[in-house]
């Protein structure tokens, strides 16, 4: 007890747990005032009557309370701006033609204290920065033809070295003045005034109607070249197969003539015989027949026949 | 009388002014007592699980401590941080997620249907107001996508990325950007047939999309790009349809030719094989009537040389008997021998066979 609680000279005791809760308020209360947190994602300018320090590491930092110092964060990270000012506005290529262009910048703070020197915040160095943006595409778009923007010819088509050609005409500008590194530019839409539009969309159709017309016409040429090349081949092997025929044919009578010498036995019963074969051959059904009593054997019929007779 | 009695009045009231001060410092006491419990509570709360907290499965966490942000990613569970502000903790989305752009879709009016020809003009394009790109070929297209990503890196996504005001975690513009940059530039370099037809062309901007992140260095993994639709200006649309239709006529007409081909070659083949097939027959015919031809003929000769005068005769009269009994009608006429004249009807009508007459009735 006596240690817990010290005694004043007039007798009143001293409290322990309320003088440390009482420090404890007041360090908490004096770092808050005399400090401030730093992200990682951020820079910090701290600022002592006008004259400027930046602060890059991360972590608690001293300083002193305002209006002695004040403090102003910057985020170091990299960003994207579109703009607007002269974002719907037409630009004329080197061809003479209008076009509308959509370009962003992907950048991001190096400088904070330039930053803050020149503009004091980030939206007011964008404000400056959407100007350069306009005037720098004007410049850049109008030294290229409309060709180069798009072209299916990759030779021909220019769309990243304008884009990098916008992004060296602000670079310079942008860190000497506000001292924002721009990374890159993007070029994001490209875009047509509304009656090139309307030519634009008039001509697709007519060249839509010629593609069908191709198409019928083509389609109707493969057909024909298909059909008559299956013609002619049907013919060919038709006519290889008729010579082949011929041959096979021309084969079976050399074959069959080999046996026909037989007959030069007796020549005079081989014609006999084949001429028998060939009248056999001849009179098949719906044949009418006319013979005279001459033949045999209707000779027999004949009144007083030799045949008879004999 | 009066003097002893208000002096002691006096008394009675002092004596319960320091009772009333006694008790009131005694409250004041107990109170004081329980404010320090309740405020060493609330240290020991503040120490202890002031500085829980829990990452969900779809997210993950990283530390500062006084604003300096620690690499060390905190997976999904409970965790204990110094509580803020000594240290803070920032939640990142690690779930897939998704953007999507109708940057180059064309406006359509509140309240109309798809298929409603009144929501489009048709014949211009409002700059600002219709989105659309000009391909490779200078025509116009319209295409709306969207696409998947998921934050691969935490740390580097923090560090990197500047997340807009409003959400804090998403970041939409840089990524919106780039997006819509690698879609105008794929675009740009094809014709608009490959960008109105072809699957490639979705695959083309996904592989451009993929390496402009890539290049961001950000801790954005692109997963997938998916074309949401496609179509040309709605003035163009029947033009398109047409050429589409002529195409399928084209590709009818050319595989009607081509099944015409293989029905034509087939027959060939099939006639070939009857041609080489009779004229093989044919062959076999002739070789195998000559040998029975030769093998008869030496039969018969034998019988021949045996018999000269009645072979003949007999094989003639065969032959007769057979030649006779198949034909239709037969005359004998006696052998002319004088002014004899023999009258012949041609072009009769034929006879015709009982079944033959049945079959005409029936039709």
């Amino acid at each position: 007890m006596s240690t817990k609680n010290a005694i004043y000279a007039d007798g009143r005791k001293l409290h322990w747990p309320t003088i440390l809760l009482g420090l404890a308020v007041a360090v908490v209360f004096l770092v808050a005032i005399f400090s401030f947190q730093l992200r990682s994602t951020d820079y910090a300018v701290v600022s002592t009557f006008g004259k400027v320090e930046l602060v890059k590491t991360p972590g608690l930092h001293f300083r002193l309370p305002f209006p002695f110092q004040k403090v102003h964060f910057f985020d170091k990270r990299q960003r994207s701006f579109e703009g607007i000012v002269g974002k719907m506005e037409e630009t004329y290529t080197a061809d003479k033609k209008n076009i509308i262009i959509g370009i962003y910048v992907k950048y991001r703070v190096i400088d904070p204290i330039r930053l803050f020197n020149s503009e004091r915040t980030v939206e007011r160095a964008e404000g400056k920065l959407n100007s350069l943006m306009r005037s720098g595409k004007d410049e850049i778009v109008g030294k290229y033809k409309f060709s180069q923007f798009v072209n299916t010819n990759p030779k021909e088509m220019k769309l990243g070295r304008i884009e990098d050609d916008i992004k060296t005409l602000l670079a310079t500008v942008a860190e000497d003045k506000f001292g924002i590194e721009i990374l890159s530019v993007g070029i994001k839409s490209v875009e047509l005034p509304k009656k090139v539009s309307e030519d634009v969309i008039k001509r697709m159709k007519a060249e839509r109607k010629t593609a069908a017309e191709v198409y019928l016409s083509e389609g109707k040429k493969a057909a024909a070249n298909i059909r008559t090349a299956a013609d002619t081949k049907k013919k060919e092997m038709l006519a290889i197969a008729a010579a082949r025929a011929k041959s096979i044919r021309a084969e079976g009578d050399a074959e069959a003539a080999t046996y026909y010498s037989v007959f030069k036995k007796e020549p005079g019963l081989a014609i006999f015989l084949r001429k028998l074969d060939a009248l056999k051959n001849i009179v098949r059904t719906r044949t009418i027949l006319v013979l005279d009593t001459d033949t045999a054997p209707f000779d027999l019929l004949k009144p007083n026949s030799e045949k008879l007779k004999r | 009388m009066t003097d002893q009695r208000i002096e002691s009045q006096h008394l009675d009231k002092d004596r319960g002014l320091a009772g009333g001060l006694k008790a009131l410092s005694k409250a004041f006491h107990y109170a004081f007592r329980l404010l320090a419990v309740f405020i060493a509570g609330l240290i020991i709360w503040y120490f202890s699980l002031g500085g829980a907290f829990v990452v969900e499965q779809q997210e993950r966490a990283l530390v500062s401590t006084f604003g300096a942000v620690s690499p060390d990613v905190r997976a999904p569970g409970w965790h204990w941080a110094w509580p803020d502000p000594i240290c803070q903790v920032t939640l990142v989305p690690a779930s897939r997620r998704s953007l999507s752009t109708d940057a180059f879709w064309f406006y359509e009016k509140p309240g109309t249907r798809a298929d409603d020809p009144g929501r489009y003009s048709g014949t211009h394009l409002v700059p600002g107001q219709d989105g659309y790109l000009i391909t490779g070929d200078a025509n116009i297209i319209h295409s709306a996508w969207k696409m998947f990503y998921r934050i691969s890196d935490p740390y580097r996504y923090h560090i990197a990325c500047y997340a807009s005001e409003g959400t804090g975690t998403e970041p939409d513009d840089l990524l919106r950007d780039v997006f819509e940059t690698s879609i105008m530039k794929v675009c740009a370099f094809n014709t608009a047939d490959f960008a109105l037809k072809s699957p490639l062309f979705r695959k083309a901007v996904q592989n451009e999309v993929s390496k402009r992140v890539v290049d961001l260095d950000i801790g954005i993994t692109v997963e997938e790009v998916v074309l949401r639709g496609r179509t040309p200006p709605l003035g163009a649309v029947s033009a398109f349809q047409a050429v589409t239709q002529a195409e399928l006529q084209s590709s009818t007409e050319k595989h009607q030719a081509k099944t015409y081909a293989v029905k034509t070659l087939n027959e060939a083949e099939s006639e070939c094989a009857s041609v080489i097939a009779d004229a093989s027959a044919y062959k076999t015919r002739v070789v195998e009537s000559v040998k029975s031809d030769a093998r008869k003929f030496e039969d018969i000769l034998a019988k021949y040389r045996k018999n000269p005068e009645v072979v003949p005769v007999a094989l003639y009269s065969n032959a007769l008997s057979e030649v006779l009994n198949s034909a239709e009608d037969m005359f004998i006429l006696r052998a002319p021998d004088g002014d004899q004249e023999v009258r012949l009807l041609l072009n009769r009508e034929p006879k015709r066979n009982d079944s033959e007459r049945k079959e005409e009735n029936n039709r």
